[in-house]
C-alpha cells in the first residue's frame, strides 16, 4: 500500500497481493411488507386422488428454488406419512387457488404454513368419517389411525373418502399489528438474519478484485431442505458478489447502455469463492415447522461483506457499488493523495 | 441449400438457408428442444453441443457447415451408457435449480472429462467450465459433481472411448 | 450465395469472379454475434472445406505455417507450438471460452481487426506474416499484420483471404517472455488490456525486446518507442518505471463500456513493470 501510495511499483515479491476481510450482518423480512399478506389472504387446497396420494393445490411457481420439494416434504411431515406419496398439482390457474405470488420470500413460510394446518384439518375430517362409518374414535400416530377395532394406514383412509378437501386461507397471527395510514408497526411477521465474512485479494498491479472465501451463517428458522437451502444461499450470495464487483448498468438517456452478456458482466465459475454456508434454526412459531423466508435473505449481505473487505484494504470506505479495477486504481492516480516519498 | 448430417445417430436431410443456427434447427427445425438458448452470442453456453465430438456454441455454427457432420444433443447423450452416472452426479450434489444452463452444463462436463488431463488442478477445472454461465446456483455444486465424476477413470475412459468415435 | 470450395483453386476462382461482397467463413464466432450483417451477407465462401486452411506444416525456410482455418484449440494442442510459440498458447486459451476456442480461427481473429483481439499481439510479437490469397501466378502475396489493418473493425483486405499465418522461427537461446490478458473477468472476456512481450538477454542485458499491447490503441502495434527505450540495456527499478510511464504514453486507449482510458493507461504501465521486474528476476512467466 505503501508503494502503491508513492506510485512506485507495488510489489516486492512477485506473489504480492492485498487481502482484506470483510464482516457483515443483515437481516430481511420474511412474506410481504406490512398488511401486504393480509390483503392476498393467500388460499391453499389439499385434495386427495383415487388411490389416497394428497394433493396440493397452490399458485406458487416451482423455478428451481424446490418449492415443490418443500411443499411435499411439509404436508407429508404434517401428515406423518412419505413424502414421496404427496403431489403437487400444476399451477394451472384454472384449478389452483390463488396462494398470492412467487415473490417476497413467503413460498414457504406462509403457503407453507398453510399446508400444515390442511394437514390438521385433513386428519380431523378423516377421523370423522372413521367414526361415522363404525370405526369409532381413532387415534392418529405417525401415518396410522389407531382405533378400538384395529390400525388403517393413511393411505387407505384416504382411499375411502377421497372425496374430502380441505382448503386454508392465511391471516397474519394477532401479535402483529401494522398501521397502513401511518406506516408503523411490525413491518414483517418475522425477519430472518444473516452474518457472512468475505476474503477478498486484490491484485497491487492491476487492481481486478476476487473473493477467495466466503462464510456466512444464515438463520432460516428451520431448513425443510437443507441441501437446498445452502444452494439458495450460494446463488444469492453470489448475485451479491457480482453487485459488489462485477455489474455495472448505467442509464444514458434514459436507456441502458448494456446490450446482454458481453456487457453486462455476471460471475463465471472462476469468480465464485469457496464457500463455507452453516445453517441456523432459530424457530418462529407460525412458519411450518419453524421455517422463515430464505429467497431474498442471502443477496443482501454479500456485497456489504465484499465492500467491507476493500474498505480494510483501502482504509476509506466505497459507497457506491459496484467497485470496479477503475474505481480503485483512481484512489492512486490524484497527484495530491499521493504521499511524498 | 441442402443439408445432410448425422443428429445423435440419425441422419438428417433438410432444405436450410446457410445462414440458420444450428442452435434453431436443432430447436425449431428438429424439435430437439434440450439445448438451450441463453444468449445468442456464444457467453453463456447453454446452447453448447457436441460437434464432431468437440463441444460448441450451437448458436454460433452455421447451417453452411454441417453437411457431413456429426452432432450430439443432450437427447442423444441421454442413450450414452454413462449419462445415468453423469445426471446421479448432478442430482446427488443438488446442482439443479432452475435447470436452463444444465444441458449445456452436462455437454460441457463430458468434455471435460475427456479433455482434462487427471492431475487437472481445481482452478484448471473451473476453467474448463467457464464458458457455461448459472445465475442460480452460484457453481459450487455443479463443481462438486465435476470434481466426483473426475475421480472416476473408468468413467472417463469410457466416454472419450464414445467421443473417440465421434471425431 | 453459399459456397463450400474443396480446394484452394476452387477458393481463387470465387475471391476472383464472385459478383457482390464475399463474407469468407471460418470459425464465424464473430461474424455470427453481428446478425443484421450476417443474415444479409450477398456470398458466403465456408473456409473449412479446404484442406491446406486446416493444416498446420512446417515452412519453407523454418518456422511453422498455419492454416487459418485451424480452430484454436487444435493450435493449442499442437507440440511444436506449444513448444516454440508458447505465447500462443496463452493468448488462445483466454479467447472467450472452450467452446469458442474449438471453433474461432487466427484467421478470423486477424480479418475481424477487433483492437482487442487477444491473439494480434502475440502474433505481432512473433512477426508473423501473412500469407493472403487469391494466388497471383500461384504465389501468396505476403504482409504483416499492421499492413492489413486500418482501424477497429477495419481491414484493407477486401476480396483477398488469409490463407496461412507464417510464424518464424524464434531462438530459444535467452529467451524470455510474456503474456496478460486483463478483462473485467478471469473467463469470457473481452480485454481491457492484453500485453505480450518477447526478447532475448545477454548476461544482464536486454539484448533485443519486442513488446505489444492490444485493446489499448485503434490498431495493434509494436511500442517502438518504449522497445529503444529498453533495448540493450540493463534493468534497473529506474528504468523499468520509466519504460512504464513511456508505454503509458505510447499507446491511445479509449474510454469505452468496458473500461476508461485512464485505467487502461494505467494497466498498460503497470503491467509492463510487472513484465520487466519478472523477467528481471529470472522468471518467464507472471505469477
Amino acid at each position: 500500500m505503501d508503494r502503491l501510495r508513492c506510485g512506485a511499483f507495488p510489489k516486492e515479491r512477485p506473489s504480492d497481493v492485498l487481502r482484506g476481510i470483510g464482516i457483515s450482518s443483515w437481516l430481511h423480512g420474511a412474506g410481504f411488507t406490512g398488511t401486504g399478506e393480509n390483503r392476498i389472504m393467500g388460499t391453499v387446497r389439499v385434495g386427495l386422488s383415487e388411490d389416497g396420494r394428497p394433493v396440493v393445490y397452490a399458485a406458487s411457481a416451482e423455478m428451481g428454488q424446490g418449492e415443490q420439494t418443500a411443499f411435499r416434504r411439509i404436508l407429508a411431515d404434517a401428515l406423518g406419512i412419505e413424502a414421496e406419496a404427496v403431489t403437487v398439482a400444476e399451477p394451472n390457474t384454472d384449478v389452483v387457488p390463488d396462494s398470492g405470488p412467487t415473490v417476497a420470500s413467503r413460498t414457504t413460510m406462509i403457503v407453507g404454513s398453510l399446508l400444515v394446518d390442511a394437514a390438521k384439518e385433513m386428519i380431523e375430517r378423516l377421523k370423522m368419517r372413521l367414526k361415522e362409518s363404525g370405526e369409532g374414535d381413532c387415534r392418529y400416530e405417525r401415518g396410522v389411525f389407531r382405533g378400538d377395532r384395529g390400525e388403517i394406514r393413511f393411505a387407505d383412509a384416504a382411499r375411502r373418502f377421497h372425496d374430502i378437501v380441505v382448503e386454508k386461507q392465511y391471516h397474519h397471527p394477532p401479535f402483529i399489528q401494522f398501521d397502513d395510514v401511518h406506516y408503523k408497526g411490525d413491518a414483517y411477521p418475522v425477519f430472518a438474519w444473516g452474518a457472512a465474512v468475505a476474503e477478498l485479494k486484490v491484485d497491487p498491479v492491476t487492481f481486478e478484485t476476487r473473493v477467495t472465501r466466503y462464510t456466512t451463517t444464515q438463520d432460516v428458522g428451520k431448513a425443510i431442505n437443507p441441501d437446498q437451502v445452502v444452494a439458495q444461499i450460494q446463488g444469492g450470495t453470489l448475485q451479491g458478489i457480482g453487485y459488489a464487483l462485477y455489474e455495472k448498468v448505467q442509464l444514458k438517456n434514459g436507456r441502458f447502455d448494456i446490450t446482454g452478456f458481453t456487457d453486462y458482466i455476471i460471475p463465471t465459475v472462476t469468480e465464485t469463492p469457496v464457500f463455507d454456508v452453516k445453517i441456523w434454526e432459530n424457530p418462529y412459531p407460525y412458519g411450518p415447522f419453524g421455517a422463515k423466508g430464505l429467497g431474498e435473505l442471502p443477496f443482501v449481505g454479500a456485497a456489504p461483506a465484499v465492500v467491507s473487505a476493500l474498505w480494510m484494504i483501502f482504509e476509506r470506505p466505497f459507497t457506491k457499488i459496484p467497485v470496479l479495477p477503475e474505481d480503485l486504481a483512481r484512489l492512486f492516480s490524484n497527484e495530491e493523495s499521493m504521499e511524498r516519498c | 441449400m441442402l443439408i445432410e448430417f448425422t443428429v445423435n445417430g440419425q441422419n438428417v436431410r433438410l432444405n436450410l438457408p446457410p445462414t440458420r443456427r444450428l442452435l434453431d434447427v436443432l430447436r425449431d427445425d428438429l424439435g430437439l428442444i434440450g439445448t438451450k438458448e441463453g444468449c445468442g452470442r456464444g457467453e453463456c453456453g447453454s446452447c453448447t453441443v457436441l460437434l464432431n465430438g468437440a463441444r460448441v456454441n450451437s448458436c454460433l455454427v452455421p447451417a453452411l457447415q454441417l453437411p457431413g457432420s456429426r452432432v450430439t444433443t443432450i437427447e442423444g447423450l441421454r442413450e450414452w451408457p454413462v449419462f445415468e452416472r453423469i445426471a446421479e452426479a448432478f442430482i446427488e450434489n443438488g446442482s439443479v435449480q432452475c435447470g436452463l444452463c444444465i444441458p449445456g452444463y452436462v455437454m460441457s462436463t463430458v468434455a471435460v472429462l475427456d479433455e482434462t488431463a487427471e492431475q487437472a488442478t481445481s482452478e484448471e477445472i473451473r476453467r474448463a467450465l467457464a464458458g457455461n454461465l448459472c445465475r442460480c446456483t452460484g457453481y459450487d455444486k455443479v463443481l462438486r459433481a465435476v470434481e466426483d465424476l473426475f475421480e472416476e477413470p473408468e468413467l472417463r475412459r469410457r466416454i472419450t472411448e464414445i467421443l473417440e468415435r465421434e471425431r | 450465395m453459399a459456397h463450400r470450395p474443396r480446394s484452394l483453386d476452387e477458393l481463387d476462382s470465387l475471391a476472383l469472379s464472385t459478383s457482390g461482397d464475399v463474407t469468407y467463413v471460418a470459425g464465424a464466432t464473430d461474424l455470427m454475434v453481428k446478425p443484421e450483417h450476417w443474415k444479409s451477407a450477398v456470398n458466403l465462401v465456408d473456409l473449412t472445406s479446404i484442406g491446406e486452411l486446416t493444416t498446420m506444416l512446417q515452412a519453407d525456410g523454418g518456422g511453422l505455417l498455419i492454416g487459418a482455418a485451424v480452430p484454436l484449440s487444435r493450435l493449442m494442442c499442437d507440440p511444436v507450438v506449444c513448444e516454440r510459440y508458447p505465447l500462443l498458447v496463452e493468448a488462445c486459451a483466454q479467447i472467450g471460452s472452450v467452446q469458442i476456442q474449438n471453433r474461432a480461427t487466427l484467421g478470423g481473429n486477424i480479418a475481424n481487426a477487433s483492437p482487442a483481439g487477444d491473439s494480434l499481439p502475440v502474433l505481432s510479437v512473433y512477426d508473423a506474416e501473412l500469407h493472403l490469397g487469391p494466388r497471383q501466378s500461384g504465389a501468396f502475396t505476403k504482409a504483416r499484420i499492421t499492413d492489413v489493418m486500418r482501424g477497429p473493425g477495419l481491414t484493407s483486405l477486401g476480396r483477398r483471404y488469409i490463407a496461412f499465418i507464417r510464424l518464424p522461427e524464434v531462438e530459444a537461446n535467452g529467451q524470455f517472455r510474456y503474456f496478460r490478458k486483463v478483462g473485467q473477468r478471469y473467463s469470457l472476456a473481452i480485454s481491457k488490456l492484453s500485453l505480450a512481450v518477447l526478447g532475448w538477454r545477454e548476461g544482464d542485458r536486454l539484448r533485443d525486446i519486442r513488446i505489444c499491447a492490444g485493446s489499448v490503441s485503434p490498431v495493434v502495434q509494436r511500442a517502438e518507442k518504449t522497445e529503444a527505450l529498453l533495448r540493450g540495456q540493463l534493468l534497473s527499478d529506474e528504468l523499468i518505471a520509466k519504460a512504464a510511464r513511456r508505454l503509458s504514453e505510447e499507446v491511445s486507449p479509449i474510454s469505452d463500456i468496458r473500461s476508461s482510458e485512464s485505467y487502461r493507461r494505467h494497466i498498460c504501465g503497470a503491467v509492463l513493470a510487472d513484465a520487466l521486474h519478472t523477467i528481471r528476476t529470472g522468471g518467464l512467466k507472471p505469477p
